[in-house]
């Protein structure tokens, strides 16, 4: 088995194209989701400027989410309601499916090789990882590009708040990308990732409250969400590149567990 | 080290075409399924073109006994209908296996499954309130996070091991059985049931209408006048070990999973690439994988939904990677409908089945095969004796997503 190697990453939480703006006419039809996960995936990109070195169907995509776009699953049945059975919007329909993110991302970088979306509860990024790191070290693929991806839905949030007691939660999106490589490459090398996930009372699913991460290092405090992972777990990959190399980060929950240790750096 | 090889110890499928893995090869030999318009008691729509239902209560007696005497609380009408169909199937594999769950709470079992109406939210009623300012009882909410039918049906067997739902549109359930070898050759578990499921929704019917992507008649995959493709809903599940466990406890050998391939179209939101770049892709590295050449399938079951766009994107790949080599190429979809994420599982379950039975017939009312087509599949009134116990069950998403997963039957 080889090793992998992290090349870049990115942490993404408004939506912003100003830094690219020739993606925006690839994306004229794309709902916040898919606009997310292809600025993550873009800045992993561009930051590594490994295309040029690739070929295409050795370039995968892995996303995950809990929740998908679930927001425009609800824009597509203000159509079904508001103009009736027939007059549905076929754009939303197909963008309201979990894979249409990782179709966009294929599509706009001409990656070819294998485009998993998995949706879990819990840790759906640690568990994309897990799976690309998998598949790049048994030299499947060459690159993956790991995505973590969640869409504010004010639905989800107005329910958070009326369970908890409190007013509705503060919205959040954003989008985290890892950019992996299998062999001999420069970048923290990706050590174990243990994802335990089990079946767990829905209001811990929701309201998150009682999910801690803990790593070798301090890390910021982040508004409990599923957001929340993704961003925790990139913070202590970049807090952990910036040093040493080598380090770990994890996550308790009543829904499981989940790990993920790094190191040490290649040059 | 070669990595083991992954053995296929039992099969579960719930669809149109039987509620059973015995019900379906009866209804291969006779007399196909009809369709109809979504009946009442599942919902109320305006949507009249026909789909494909799997019997109206899923839950055969051990799945019923299971989930009467589950701890978590769920009953028939708080778990979603994809659930139920999944539990199903799931039950249904492990018997085949020789396993009951309460046999293999020490081990490590993994849930590897494809859905794409199991991780929506279909409380239509909740949402219609909701959007009017309302505030109606939370439980529909709640009631969403057990629809990830990987770690409901789990919980509901009362097993332990990895989880994942792959949302991968219709490929999911084929990407889901890819996974789980890789989840095995890994040793990341001891067993997993890996496949996928679907149940029908008004949100899924009326999003394909908006398409233009439903046929108005019964679907014809492969055939001149083919206008489209019809719902279905479903669950197949493969039990897999790998073989040396397999063999170590004398479980009964269905087949193999020998390799898996996926690609991607890089291309259009929804349709296929028109040469099927990603499905070329997929079948390379499928083969690859499997250590196989193409001399040595003897059979494809293809996705063949029936739209124009999916059954030439399709069999233009298969000319592709097969060239002037033709082996029988049929699709299901004609006795399951398109089952979505529960495709790629009820197909490998069907591929595997007639691997076993060493013959097929062909695809049901493909009468005239459309000349533009690149490979020719088997139409209907033909049948084909299988060369040998491999053949391939592929899948075409939207999105662009394709896989593919080469199949080794082991004779009943």
């Amino acid at each position: 088995m080889r090793e992998v190697s992290v090349l870049a990453s990115a942490l993404v939480a408004d939506i912003d194209f100003s830094g690219a703006p020739h993606l925006l006419r690839g994306l004229r039809r794309a709902d916040p989701f898919i606009q997310l996960a292809t600025l993550a995936a873009y800045r992993v990109l561009e930051e590594s400027a490994i295309m040029d070195q690739c070929q295409p169907a050795e370039v995968g995509i892995y996303l995950g989410t809990t929740t998908g776009p679930l927001q425009t699953n609800f824009d597509f049945l203000d159509t079904l309601f508001d103009d009736g059975e027939g007059q549905a919007s076929p754009t939303l329909f197909s963008h309201a499916v979990h894979n249409a993110a990782a179709g966009y991302v294929s599509r706009l970088f001409k990656l070819q090789g294998m485009a998993q979306t998995i949706t879990l509860n819990g840790w759906p990024f640690l568990a994309a990882l897990l799976e690309a790191k998998a598949a790049l070290a048994s030299g499947a693929l060459s690159h993956a590009v790991v995505l973590g991806v969640e869409e504010s839905c004010p639905l989800l949030d107005e329910a958070a708040g009326r369970l908890a007691g409190v007013q509705p939660r503060l919205p959040q999106r954003g989008a985290v990308a890892w950019l992996l490589a299998g062999g001999d490459q420069a970048g923290p090398l990706l050590g174990e990732i243990v994802v335990d996930e089990v079946y767990s009372g829905e209001e811990h699913l929701l309201l998150r409250h009682q999910e801690t991460f803990s790593a070798t290092l301090d890390l910021p405090l982040l508004p409990p969400g599923p957001l929340a992972p993704c961003f925790s777990v990139t913070h202590a990959l970049q807090a952990i590149a910036a040093g040493s190399g080598q380090g770990s980060w994890q996550a308790e929950a009543p829904f499981g567990r989940a790990r993920c240790t790094f190191g040490p750096k290649k040059q | 080290m070669a990595p083991p090889a992954i053995a296929v110890t039992g099969m579960g499928c719930i669809s149109a075409a039987g509620a059973t893995l015995a019900a379906y090869e009866q209804t291969v030999t006779g007399t196909p399924p009809s369709c109809a318009p979504v009946p009442k008691w599942l919902f109320d729509t305006a949507f009249s073109f026909p789909v494909f239902m799997a019997p109206p209560d899923p839950l055969g007696p051990r799945a019923r006994q299971i989930l009467a005497a589950n701890v978590l609380g769920l009953t028939e009408e708080t778990v979603h209908r994809t659930v139920l169909l999944a539990l199903e199937a799931a039950v249904q594999a492990l018997a085949q296996a020789g396993l009951q769950p309460e046999d293999i709470r020490d081990k490590r079992v993994g849930f590897s499954l494809g859905t794409t109406v199991g991780c929506g939210f279909n409380a239509e009623s909740y949402y219609a309130a909701w959007r009017q300012g309302k505030r109606p009882d939370l439980a529909p909410v709640l009631a969403y996070y057990h629809a990830n039918i990987s770690t409901t049906v789990q919980a509901l067997l009362g097993l332990q091991g990895p989880v994942a739902v792959v949302t991968n549109a219709c490929a999911s359930g084929t990407d889901a059985i890819g996974l789980a070898k890789g989840w095995l050759e890994t040793d990341r578990c001891d067993l997993v049931l890996a496949g996928g499921a679907d149940g029908m929704s008004r949100i899924t019917c009326n999003g394909f209408a908006s398409l233009l992507l439903a046929d108005a008649q019964p679907c014809r995959p492969y055939d001149v006048s083919r206008k489209g493709l019809n719902l279905g809903e479903g669950a197949g599940i493969l039990c897999l070990e790998k073989e040396q466990d397999a063999r170590r406890r004398n479980a009964p050998l269905c087949g193999y999973v020998r390799g898996y391939g996926a690609g991607s179209d890089a291309y259009h939101p929804t349709a296929p690439h028109p040469q099927g770049v990603g499905m070329v892709i997929a079948l390379n590295k499928a083969l690859a994988t499997a250590a196989k050449t193409i001399q040595d399938i003897s059979f494809i079951n293809g996705h063949g939904t029936g739209t124009a766009a999916n059954d030439l994107a399709e069999t233009t790949a298969l000319a592709t990677v097969f060239g002037r080599q033709q082996v029988p190429l049929i699709s299901t979809k004609p006795l399951t409908g398109h089952t979505l994420g529960a495709a790629g599982g009820l197909e490998a379950v069907f591929t595997l089945a007639a691997l076993r039975q060493g013959r097929v017939k062909g695809s049901v009312r493909c009468l005239d095969i459309d000349p533009a087509l690149p490979y020719k599949p088997l139409p209907e009134h033909a049948e084909a004796e299988l060369a040998g116990a491999v053949g391939i069950s592929q899948s075409l998403a939207f999105g662009g997503g394709n896989g593919c997963l080469i199949l080794e039957a082991v004779h009943a």
